[in-house]
């Protein structure tokens, strides 16, 4: 005959496996970790570029659109050079 | 005894009775299970086909759909010109945003100078910029800008572009820009950017003594160029050409006017090149370094050339950026040569470490600038000025700025200024 201690042991092994397999969840897609390595990326290069002439503005001022726009007129502005705008997007997207 | 061999007898009875009923059930049960395993094999063996079948759809599925991609494509081709592919939006949708910046300030300046009019007023401004975007590698940009002059609304165009992202390293330019001369000028004249709310003197407006319009009429390349292998280091470049420059009166020291139309058929051409030495894995900061050329006719065969170097950096909470311009302006025979100069040099500091509330989102600002320039009018010939200012940033792009400025120009009365100012940029 099991124990209550015993018992309560092992429904505790039950659900703390049964939400590591919940947490664990799917594999990111090659996209996701691009995604997620540019936005590391333009967190990186915000303070070497864009910092060098203004502030950060707030991450919710904008629509994704209207920072795709935003993004072409500083890049032609600051003379930015193409992957580092890309990367600034994602992180000004994300942030 | 004789019970115990009734007794006997009847089990053994029973048992010969029974048991064919017993292996009869034991059969029959043997028979069940072996129905119930063929029944799971059939069972299997119909999932599988069914899997097969479902792979077999998608695989049918995945092929049609790129048949079908690869028919529209063709249809696409055959039916459209180079043009029409060319300007065909990439997401299929166009774009456009109103931003800018606006802001209200007042200021008070003593007499001073050769300058009889002291100041004692409010002003404000409002400069709202359209962007427009065709596609991915096509936009458009305009700012207007209005402000408040004496008794009127003065409303100018500041500029009004269009822009290609030929490759990855030059965009084109069309319309009225900004002129690609230093830094000020493109980067950091807008009032939520720049952290003081006067100009540096050689950049005042030219009815102040500056020395370039802010805008020209013409086109434009520029782009970026990474040098070598760390990330960090480039160079920038920008060249222009232009309607020309154009002055108030052929006298010395006579500010600049606006050109929208070329009034002598010569255009000005000029650029600026541009260095980022640093590479970002050293860690020692953001260096910008770049020299700039203006060169133009303003009057028959006259020229003027105004010259510049710009340096900035960046590290951390401090910056430090600093300019000189040069200006030679050829003049009809038998008159001097104009010629001006003018230099300024900022440091700033951000306060954000200080544990202070409002201190901590504070910025403290020291300009000197000075200049020289033949006498004309009641400007100044050679004034310096020293400024001081504090930045209270509610918001990234929300500012409250505080000025003084100490004006003592060689040979003229020294005054004082101060200014307030609240900008915003949205």
């Amino acid at each position: 005959m099991l124990s209550a201690k015993k018992i309560l042991a092992l429904l505790f092994g039950v659900i703390l496996v049964s939400l590591s397999s919940s947490w664990a969840g799917e594999a990111p897609t090659a996209e996701e970790k691009r995604k997620a390595e540019m936005f590391l990326k333009g967190a990186k290069l915000w303070p070497n570029y864009c910092a060098n002439c203004h502030n950060a503005p707030g991450p919710s001022n904008r629509s994704p659109a209207d920072w795709d726009l935003l993004m072409m007129h500083m890049r032609a502005r600051a003379n930015l050079p193409p992957d580092a705008a890309e990367a600034i997007l994602e992180y000004l997207k994300k942030r | 005894m004789n019970r115990q061999k009734w007794v006997f007898g009847g089990v053994f009875l029973l048992s010969m009775l029974f048991s064919p009923l017993v292996l009869h059930g034991q059969e029959d049960i043997r028979a069940l299970r072996e129905e119930i395993r063929k029944m799971r094999e059939d069972s299997e063996k119909q999932r599988q086909q069914m899997r097969a079948l479902e792979e077999k759809l998608q695989r049918m599925e995945d092929q049609s759909a790129k048949k079908e991609k690869e028919l529209e494509e063709k249809v696409a081709k055959q039916t459209s010109s180079w043009v029409d592919r060319y300007l065909k939006t990439q997401t299929g949708d166009t774009r456009y945003s109103l931003t800018g910046y606006a802001f209200g300030d007042y200021r008070w300046r003593s007499r001073h100078g050769n300058q009889n009019e002291r100041i004692n007023t409010f002003g404000a401004g409002f400069n709202p910029i359209f962007l427009y975007r065709l596609n991915d590698w096509i936009f458009f940009e305009g700012e207007l800008e209005l402000e408040l002059e004496g008794t009127e609304t003065e409303v100018a165009l500041e500029y009004a572009q269009a822009n290609v992202f030929l490759n990855d390293y030059m965009t084109l330019g069309v319309g009225k820009y900004l002129t690609p001369f230093g830094e000020f000028i493109e980067r950091i004249h807008p009032a939520w950017i720049h952290k003081l709310i006067t100009r540096p003197l050689p950049y005042r407006s030219t009815g102040a003594g500056g020395f370039l319009r802010f805008s020209e009429v013409g086109a434009q390349l520029r782009g970026a160029i990474p040098l070598g292998k760390l990330p960090g280091v480039e160079t920038e470049y920008a060249v222009f050409v232009g309607n020309g420059p154009r002055f108030e009166s052929e006298e010395r020291g006579a500010p600049l006017e606006n050109n929208f139309e070329d009034n002598n058929f010569g255009k000005v051409f000029g650029g600026r090149i541009g260095l980022r030495p640093l590479p970002f894995e050293w860690g020692w900061g953001r260096l910008k370094v770049g020299a700039s050329t203006y060169n133009g006719k303003w009057n028959g065969d006259e020229w003027l050339n105004v010259w510049g170097l710009d340096a900035a950096y960046q590290k951390d909470l401090f910056e430090l950026r600093g300019e000189y311009l040069g200006f030679h302006r050829e003049m009809p025979a038998g008159v001097n040569t104009d010629r001006r100069g003018g230099w300024y040099l900022q440091g700033s500091y951000k306060l954000s470490e200080v544990p202070i509330r409002v201190i901590d989102r504070s910025e403290v600002i020291l300009r000197f600038s000075a200049l020289h320039q033949p006498r004309h009018g009641e400007i100044a010939p050679k004034p310096r000025q020293f400024t001081i200012g504090w930045d209270f940033w509610l918001t990234p792009s929300v500012v409250w700025k505080i000025e003084y400025d100490r004006d003592f120009p060689r040979g003229d009365k020294s005054g004082n200024q101060f200014l307030t100012q609240f900008a915003l940029g949205f």
